[in-house]
């Protein structure tokens, strides 16, 4: 791999493919896992690591502030901004195949219900913030392989890619 | 439901289930909510706990990326299939299905753990790993090799560096494509099958397959979100509650992680499996609560 360090001893001919953390890394680490950092220079992106957790971390805030917002919102008006109630629990909970009339069920309704202040869309928009979250991750993924200059893995982050970009639109289509 | 969600965190993120497990149970039998929502909720759950532990996961590097993504090919694929075929299936296949699978899983787990307390072959330092030869002809080493699968860690509960050579890539691969069908088809992260996988077929350490899994579920679980919430199986009044108990289980759950024993974390995930899939069975034969 190309982010050997120079003063690296050559491997043993058993594992010259090991990974280079796996080889330079040093055995007596600091305590309480800050001593990974020689994998992270090693892997050549603590940069991009960086920019991974950030992700996560917006992602996760964003939604779950989100949801907090949308649950406040419905029990404070009492209205979920589609055809139901506080009053009536039992028939949000009921299950039947045309729920699009009683929460939003598309990008687009979200965003429609997001005009009108609607609570389950604040909460449904919180929820597709969440399910956004892992495929941010991997679009950001391919970046990071890229910038190791990893061919194998910018390829199979990007099938990875594909396969879920596919299921989105299958998804839509039943 | 926000404690059940909270708790469904804690160990999902442990263990690298997704935490549907409990939540899909949790949900039909506590709170007799349909099963259809308990799926689409769960499915919600299992993103939730990716994301929400692998804010930490990524920062120690306890979870292998690499691998993680190689494996992800076969279990998105899986996804999609099972996301299809489940809209054909009756509730009580389901049950029957996922306590089939859970049960399987335990016996090969507790096989496993008797294994390498045997050999003691799960836990290497990386400096001595790397002294010993290596099998240079079999098509999982080879592949293993070029996919440059093999890692190390820090392990905070052992104080010091663990490697590890992946091992039987191609049954793990197989594995992976079983495992995202199953995700699909009942809305569980399908952690239940990597974790077992990794372990066994690729032999990599206890905590880099619940982590490893960890990561592999969100992704996963989002392929097949979107087929769950255009169906309008994710109910808000249900999902929210449970998205927000999860997130917070899930940073306490990464946080116990990162200090236990793997060899201890490994019967926690025996026990919960044993639990859920006699729950399952019960459920199954129309014995449920």
């Amino acid at each position: 791999m190309s982010t050997l360090p120079p003063e690296h001893e050559p491997a043993p001919e058993g594992a010259a493919s090991q990974t280079p953390e796996n080889a330079d890394a040093p055995t007596s680490s600091t305590p309480g896992g800050e001593g990974n950092t020689s994998q992270t220079a090693a892997r050549g992106g603590p940069a991009l690591e960086t920019v991974l957790g950030w992700i996560l971390r917006v992602g996760v805030t964003a939604s779950a502030v989100l949801i907090v917002a949308g649950v406040v919102l419905f029990f404070f008006t009492g209205s979920t901004g589609y055809s139901g109630s506080l009053n009536n629990l039992d028939s949000l909970v009921y299950y039947s195949q045309s729920a699009g009339d009683r929460f939003p069920t598309t990008p687009g309704d979200v965003f429609s219900g997001l005009v009108g202040l609607h609570p389950y869309a604040l909460i449904a928009l919180g929820l597709l913030v969440l399910i956004a979250t892992p495929v941010v991750r991997v679009a950001a993924s391919v970046l990071l392989f890229w910038l190791e200059r990893d061919g194998v893995y910018v390829f199979l982050t990007l099938l990875v890619l594909f396969i879920l970009i596919i299921s989105f639109l299958l998804g839509k289509a039943v | 439901m926000f404690v059940v969600a909270l708790v469904s965190g804690i160990i999902g993120a442990l263990l690298g289930l997704g935490g549907g497990i409990i939540v899909v149970p949790a949900l039909t039998v506590l709170f007799g909510i349909d099963i259809h929502y308990a799926i689409g909720a769960s499915i919600v759950s299992v993103i939730a706990t990716s994301s929400g532990a692998a804010v930490r996961y990524i920062r120690d590097h306890i979870s292998n990326l690499r691998m993680g993504m190689f494996l992800e090919v076969a279990t998105t694929t899986g996804a999609i299939t099972g996301a299809f075929v489940g809209a054909y299936l009756a509730g009580a296949t389901l049950f029957f299905i996922f306590g089939a699978i859970l049960l399987y899983s335990c016996v090969v787990m507790v096989q496993h753990g008797r294994m390498e307390q045997a050999s003691m072959t799960g836990a290497l330092d990386p400096e001595v790993l790397a002294e010993m030869p290596d099998d240079q002809k079999s098509l999982g080493r080879r592949l293993a090799r070029r996919l440059h699968l093999d890692s190390q860690y820090y392990d905070a509960a052992l104080k010091r560096e663990i490697g590890y050579r992946v091992q039987g890539v191609p049954l793990g691969f197989v594995l992976m494509y079983i495992g995202g069908m199953v995700s699909g088809l009942l809305g569980i992260g399908g952690g239940a099958l990597k974790v077992p996988a990794m372990d066994i077929a690729m032999r990599v350490p206890m905590k880099v397959s619940t982590t490893t899994s960890n990561f592999m579920i969100g992704v996963t679980a989002a392929a097949s979100a979107g087929v769950y919430f255009s169906r309008g199986d994710i109910n808000p009044l249900i999902a929210a509650p449970v998205a927000i108990g999860v997130l917070a289980g899930a940073l306490l759950g990464a946080h116990l992680l990162i200090r236990m024993r793997g060899g201890l974390i490994r019967q926690i995930f025996v026990v919960v499996l044993v639990i859920t899939a006699l729950e399952m069975f019960l459920r199954a034969f129309g014995l449920g609560v």
